[in-house]
Formats: C-alpha cells, structure tokens, sequence
C-alpha cells in the first residue's frame, strides 16, 4: 500500500496598508508559532479568515503544540467575527487534549484593546494571556 | 442662468463649527482610505482619540457603503452616497454621518439605536458578544455589531435625527461624541 506523505507548508501573506489593511500572517508548520499581526480591514474578509482557519484545521491534525499570537492594532467588526472563528476552532481542539498557547500583545495604554481581548476570552473560554509593549 | 446651488450659503452654514472634515458624496473604498489616513494625521497628538474616532469612523462610513438607499453611477461603477463630518469642540471630537436609507428600514434601525442607548457599558459589551455569535444575516454584508461597537468605542449615546424625504426614502443621520 502507498502512503503519501504531505507535509504542511507554513502560511506567509505579507501584512499591506493600501486602501484596505491586509494583516501580516506568519503560520509556522514546523514550531507550531502562528503570528497575526498589524490591521484587520479587509475586501474579503470572510474568505481571508476561513484561509487562516483551513491551515489551522490541518496543522491541528499534528501532535504539536499550537502558540498564537496576536498583535493587532485595527481590526474592524467583520474581521472581529473572522478571529472569533480563529479562536473557538483553538478552543475545541484544546479540548481535544492540544497544547494551545494564546497570547494578546496591546498597546499599554489601549483600553479598547484590551476589552476586545477580554470578549475573546469571555466568548471562547481561552486562558487568553494578555501581553502590554 | 440662474444658480439655485449658492455654495457660499452651503459654506456658511457648515462654517458654524469647528470642522476638521466634511464630505458629502460617494463613499467608496479608496475615498475611506483618503479620510481615515487624514483623521490619524490630525489626531495624532492624541492617540487615543485618534484611535477612537479612527475606529467609529470606518464601522460608520462601511455602513454607507453597505447600506445607503442613494447611489450614483459613473460608466460602469454604483457607489452609494453618503455624509461624513467631523467636528471639534473644546472637550470632544463629534463624528456624524448621514445617508438616504429606505423608509421600511426605518423603524427596525431607530429600535436598534434605541435599544443601544438604553444599555450600560458592560451591557452592550455582552450584547455586543451575543450578536457577533450568531449566524450571519442574510442582509448584513457585515457582522452587523458596528453600532453596538461604536457606542462603546465612543462611550456616549448614538444621537439620531430622521427625516421623511418621500415615501420610499428617509435621510437618516448618527453622531457621536468622543472625549478628547
């Protein structure tokens, strides 16, 4: 019988600030170090986000730990709902035993940021740990 | 040839207050992008009014894009219409926007603002959860949360004002007022 291997390719998309703000990904397949970072206003937000969700799905298909790491600054209410989406796919798998690691990097005097982190924890159940720079 | 349009009596009365910027015409895309990086550069020595209005801003400028009843069209393009205006007073930034919405839409978005106003702060962030929960109306091209996300932005009350224009159309304008 033939086995095929695929192995996962880490996902890149280069973060841009034009006429709308495309944030910067930076999936790792191999640590398991998954990176959203920048503004969240997007054309297609939700096709945008269901990308980041189908890679999530299939690294979570690996026994390896999973670090997320959010370090967003603008994301407006559609793009909200699309990292909702990100973080209760992340519940559940944690709930199947993966080691899931969250953190929320905000600016230190940004008290809205910090309510959005805290509904995210509210709403998902996450140990959301929140980071000030 | 006469002149029904005076623009010095449109100057005028927009002259009253303190303006940082007005607008009135199609709002697309780039024409957000334009207005929104300039809002950041005006505001920049306070970052967080700037973020603020920053952020109440596109929830309500998308709005008009998504839902305004008046379009245009250039050759091939149908943008919508709309108002944008930020203004300044000793203490507060005051964003408001307005736009034709269609009369049966009215009440269902006057309820929703009445409803808004009526809630606390920890109120409407719980409210705000609840709605982006659920699933995606068929309607909203957004999560529709964005005015329950501007009364919290801006913590003060959506100020509204509405006026019957004909039977199928109403101007409907939103304020809000942000600490400086």
């Amino acid at each position: 019988m033939e086995t095929q291997v695929t192995s996962l390719e880490n996902l890149s998309i280069e973060g841009e600030k034009g006429t709308f703000f495309t944030p910067h990904v930076n999936f790792n397949a191999e640590t398991g170090v998954c990176v959203l970072e920048g503004e969240s206003y997007l054309e297609d937000t939700w096709e945008f986000y269901e990308k980041l969700l189908n890679w999530l799905k299939s690294y979570a298909k690996t026994e390896k730990p999973i670090v997320f790491e959010l370090k967003l600054t603008y994301f407006n209410t559609s793009s909200s709902k699309g990292i909702l989406d990100l973080l209760k796919f992340l519940k559940s798998v944690e709930e199947e035993g993966k080691d899931v690691t969250v953190n929320w990097y905000h600016p230190e005097d940004d008290e809205d940021n910090i309510e959005e982190a805290e509904d995210f924890r509210e709403d998902t159940g996450l140990d959301i740990q929140l980071i000030a720079y | 040839m006469s002149r029904k349009f005076s623009l010095f009596e449109y100057y005028s009365l927009i002259h009253q207050e303190s303006i940082v910027i007005s607008y009135k015409g199609p709002v697309t895309p780039v024409i957000m992008a334009e207005i929104s990086s300039d809002i950041r550069e005006k505001l920049a020595e306070n970052p967080t009014a700037s973020r603020k209005v920053f952020s109440v801003f596109m929830e309500l400028a998308q709005n008009i894009l998504y839902y305004s009843a008046e379009k245009v069209s250039f050759s091939d393009r149908r943008d919508s219409v709309g108002m944008l205006l930020v203004t300044e007073t000793d203490d507060n930034y005051i964003f408001s926007c307005g736009n034709l919405v269609k009369t049966e839409f009215v009440e269902e978005l006057v309820e929703s603002c009445d409803t808004i106003n009526s809630l606390s702060r920890d109120e409407l962030r719980k409210y705000k959860r609840e709605q982006r929960n659920r699933p995606q109306k068929e309607r909203s091209k957004g999560a529709g949360i964005g005015l329950i996300h501007v009364a919290i932005t801006s913590d003060s009350p959506l100020e509204l004002e509405v006026h019957n224009v004909n039977d199928e159309v109403s101007f409907f304008s939103l304020s809000v007022k942000i600490t400086k």
